[in-house]
């Protein structure tokens, strides 16, 4: 079973900034690593760079402190996310991409990036009350394409 | 395929990165004449053995990095990130 | 389906299911199996190289050259990899698919450093290469590594190539039936500028009689110290060179010299296909000598080189590509050559098994058509310059490779580069005394311009290319898809021949990937769903030079008697005839011929480039 969901109007933002800045210290977390704070999710996708997600997400970014070497896109109309959910979530994103998305390698929580049929994909595990689920994000316009190919891989299960 | 270590990612296909060929300096453009321009664009000295050549992570963390790499073998040498030397030891990862 | 086994082992089960792996590969134990082990140990522990255990050293013992791996010190990466023996000729063709699911891998979980073994996953090549067909070539995850050796020539891998014609496999049928118990194959000796046994049908009837055979076809010469003009490279480009300097100017002195046999590199591993319907009006004219050239070929070389003037293809899908094609159509128009633009509905009635409905997924919307393409036996065109220039008194040296080029008054070191003059050529047979030197090695080229001192505008990248079962004829014309990358013909065997576009990553390495197989397949299929239960028979790989504007490097170098034919990147082979006759008449006369004129080294340090890609990147 696999449930693919268009989060079409999910607030998002993108912060970058660099090490010692004060945007970089009050967002933390580890390069690859996701944390839920409040109604938003904090993934630290890059080395350099955050998203936040989520209906929490303006406000969290309205809040941060960008001096120094540090700036804050708001990439919710240029960006879309796609969840997809379900126990046969990973090996539908299996068939379509290169990444290991077993619970070893991508356990709750892991964001990576990772090209899911032909599309650059910033990908986040993100688990949706212990069912294993995928918070996808790509460029707006792929994104007729991209729910076709995950219906056709998904369409197996 | 190659399987690149990108200094940041880990091992990744060589398929979602961008290869951007031998590593060369890049002469100063308000100095350098047209000749010494030209021959950084276009000359290349393409060997049979190892090559220090630019990746990017297009797909994952979207950084730059080198690589030292074997053309005939396909052996790969540890990945060096932008302003450090070949052989240093990686940063630190946080 | 494939019927792919699926070996999945980790390091708390890897006993067991190892020995399925090693069984994999022990079938293929002649196959080049690059192995990659690595791992990262990344972060909160001590920095340090952690050597991966692996599980085939237990069992296997000394299997793994230790000597390969490589340990970059105070790295905490370590690499490892596993080396293969070539392919013997009587191996079955089998091979081991694997796959490193670590993408990703190496990251930092909430608790800490996550530390993993990869995972690999085998498959069976047999399925592939014999059971798979094309609609069922499909990768289960995604990063690949095949590795096929050899591309189905090594069977003509001997010093002296015996060519049959079709003459000959009737003439060795007659005699077989006159003599049932003679042996067949038996050479003459040809002397030096005697004129090759004439291949005629007449010859044949009377050889048929006589049961005689045919002589060798050229001869082995003694390796001499002093040529007039040294050719490196035993290719379609080096052998039209000499055959032309013999021919055209009378210069006989000439040694070809090749590190393997005649046409092992791009001249035998091309797709055959020649055309003319270019986009500049330097590349149109170039060609269109070349296409007047095999026309004649077989006349002029007395060689039937099998040219099938069959009509080329170059498929639409985009609006902007129909754009294209209607420009290259008027460019060639203007320069007489017969090109042009047509609908679906005519392309449905030249080749009917291409699907030209609307709602495909890469709709056909129209092909630029150019009736006077069409394929060669790319080998019989080798054979038959090598043939005629042996016949002049040329010398072919197969099996001799070029350590050095002898270079003295140059402004590098060792008196080479820029300024200098070519003195000779070193080989691992001994040296040779050349004024006159002309590199025509293609993938190479860089290598041997590098000895010289002369740096070449060129990377080195594989082209990949396939070939199905035979089947019976269906596709009259070549096909060629610039947006999907490939292109196909159909051989007089019946086989389905494909090729695509160069491979991203520059390397020397000419193995084939399961990724070229499974797009490729992808793509045929788009064009022709009607062929999907063909089989695949085999895929090699040839190395092409490949130039920043998809134009070749032709004439003379900073280096005075140093020539190059090279750059010739993915249509070499259509290029044969007309480089060597230019190239000959460039050696010969000391002054670039203007057909080649665009085409000088010194194009990209006076930043006066050729802009071909339009027509030349896959453009078949």
């Amino acid at each position: 079973m696999v449930e693919i969901t268009h989060l079409d109007s999910m607030p998002k933002a993108s912060v970058r900034a660099a090490d010692g800045t004060a945007a970089a210290a009050a967002l933390g977390l580890n390069f690859g690593s996701s944390e839920r704070r409040g109604d938003t999710l904090v993934v630290r996708i890059r080395p350099d760079e955050w998203y936040l997600l989520g209906d929490g997400a303006p406000a969290m970014a309205a809040s941060l402190d960008l001096s120094g070497f540090a700036s804050m896109v708001d990439t919710s109309h240029s960006r879309t996310a796609v969840r997809v959910t379900g126990d046969r979530a990973a090996d539908t994103l299996a068939k379509l991409g290169s990444a290991d998305f077993g619970d070893h390698m991508t356990p709750n929580r892991a964001a990576l990036g990772n090209g899911i049929a032909g599309v650059t994909c910033d990908i986040v595990r993100d688990d949706q009350s212990g069912v294993r689920s995928y918070l996808l994000l790509l460029d707006g316009s792929f994104v007729t394409y991209f729910l076709g190919a995950l219906h056709d891989a998904a369409s197996e299960f | 395929m190659l399987l690149v270590p990108c200094p940041h990612c880990g091992p990744m296909n060589a398929g979602d990165l961008t290869y951007n060929g031998e590593s060369h300096r890049r002469p100063d453009p308000k100095t350098c004449t047209p000749k010494e321009w030209r021959t950084y664009l276009y000359l290349r000295e393409n060997p049979s053995g190892w090559l220090l050549e630019n990746w990017y992570c297009s797909s994952g963390c979207r950084k730059h990095f080198k690589i030292e790499r074997h053309t005939l073998t396909g052996e790969l040498r540890a990945p060096v990130l932008p302003g450090r030397k070949p052989g240093a030891t990686q940063g630190d990862m946080k | 389906m494939a019927k792919h086994r699926r070996v999945d082992y980790r390091p708390n089960r890897h006993r067991t299911s190892q020995a399925q792996v090693d069984v994999a590969i022990d079938e293929s134990s002649g196959l080049l199996i690059r192995r990659h082990g690595l791992e990262l140990d990344i972060g909160l522990g001590p920095r340090r190289a952690k050597p991966v255990k692996e599980p085939w050293d237990e069992l296997k013992g000394g299997r793994v050259d230790k000597t390969q791996t490589q340990t970059t010190t105070g790295t905490n990466t370590k690499l490892f990899r596993r080396p293969g023996n070539p392919l013997r000729r009587d191996q079955k063709l089998s091979c081991v698919r694997q796959k490193s699911c670590a993408v990703g891998s190496q990251r930092h979980s909430p608790r800490g450093a996550l530390k993993e073994r990869k995972t690999e996953v085998g498959f069976e090549l047999p399925d592939l290469l014999t059971e798979c067909r094309l609609g069922d070539v499909k990768a289960v995850g995604g990063p690949s590594e095949v590795q096929f050796l050899g591309h189905g020539d090594e069977g003509v891998e001997a010093p002296q190539v015996r060519q049959v014609t079709h003459l000959q496999i009737i003439s060795i049928l007659l005699n077989s039936l006159l003599h049932p118990h003679e042996r067949i194959g038996q050479t003459e000796s040809m002397g030096k500028n005697k004129p090759p046994a004439k291949y005629s049908a007449v010859g044949l009837l009377w050889r048929g009689l006589r049961k005689q055979s045919w002589p060798r076809v050229w001869r082995e010469p003694e390796f001499k110290n002093t040529y007039d003009v040294v050719i490196i490279g035993g290719g379609v480009h080096g052998l039209a060179t000499a055959y032309y300097l013999a021919s055209n100017h009378g210069i006989t002195n000439v040694a070809v010299i090749d590190k393997q046999y005649l046409g092992s590199g791009g001249s035998g591993r091309n797709t055959a296909i020649v055309r003319s319907n270019y986009l500049t009006p330097e590349g149109v004219a170039f060609y269109d000598r070349s296409l007047d050239l095999y026309h004649s070929m077989s006349n002029d070389l007395n060689l039937n080189v099998m040219f099938s003037e069959r009509g080329h293809l170059t498929l639409a899908h985009t609006d902007s590509a129909l754009r294209t094609m209607n420009w290259r159509a008027e460019v060639n128009k203007l320069q007489g050559i017969n090109s042009s633009v047509i609908t679906p509905a005519e392309i449905k009635k030249l080749a009917p098994s291409l699907d030209v409905s609307a709602d495909t997924r890469y709709p056909i919307l129209g092909a630029l058509y150019h009736p006077p393409g069409g394929t060669i036996r790319h080998d019989a065109v080798v054979w038959g310059y090598a043939r005629s220039a042996d016949a002049y008194g040329i010398d072919l040296h197969q099996k001799t490779e070029v350590l050095d080029i002898l270079v003295e008054g140059g402004s590098g070191p060792k008196g080479k580069g820029p300024g200098g003059k070519v003195t000779g050529v070193r080989t691992s047979k001994g040296d040779i005394h050349a004024p006159t030197v002309v590199n025509c090695t293609a993938g190479w080229a860089s290598q041997l311009s590098n000895m010289t001192g002369v740096t070449l505008p060129i990377t080195t990248h594989p082209l990949q290319a396939a070939v199905t079962e035979p089947v019976k004829t269906f596709l009259p014309t070549v096909v060629v898809s610039g947006s999907l990358h490939v292109y196909v013909s159909q051989t007089d065997r019946g086989e389905l021949v494909f090729g695509a576009s160069v491979d991203p990553v520059a390397t020397y390495n000419m193995g084939g990937t399961l990724e070229f197989t499974e797009e490729l397949a992808g793509h045929v299929l788009e064009l022709m769903p009607g062929i999907s239960k063909m089989r695949l028979l085999r895929q090699w790989a040839g190395l092409c030079d490949m130039t920043p504007d998809y134009s070749p490097v032709m004439g003379p170098t900073p280096v005075d008697g140093f020539f190059v034919d090279v750059g010739w990147g993915t249509y070499g082979f259509k290029a044969g005839p007309v480089s060597g006759e230019q190239m000959a008449a460039c050696v010969a006369n000391g002054a670039t011929p203007e057909l080649i004129k665009p085409f000088e080294l010194s194009r990209f340090t006076e930043g006066t480039l050729v802009g071909e890609k339009g027509a030349a990147a896959v453009g078949h």
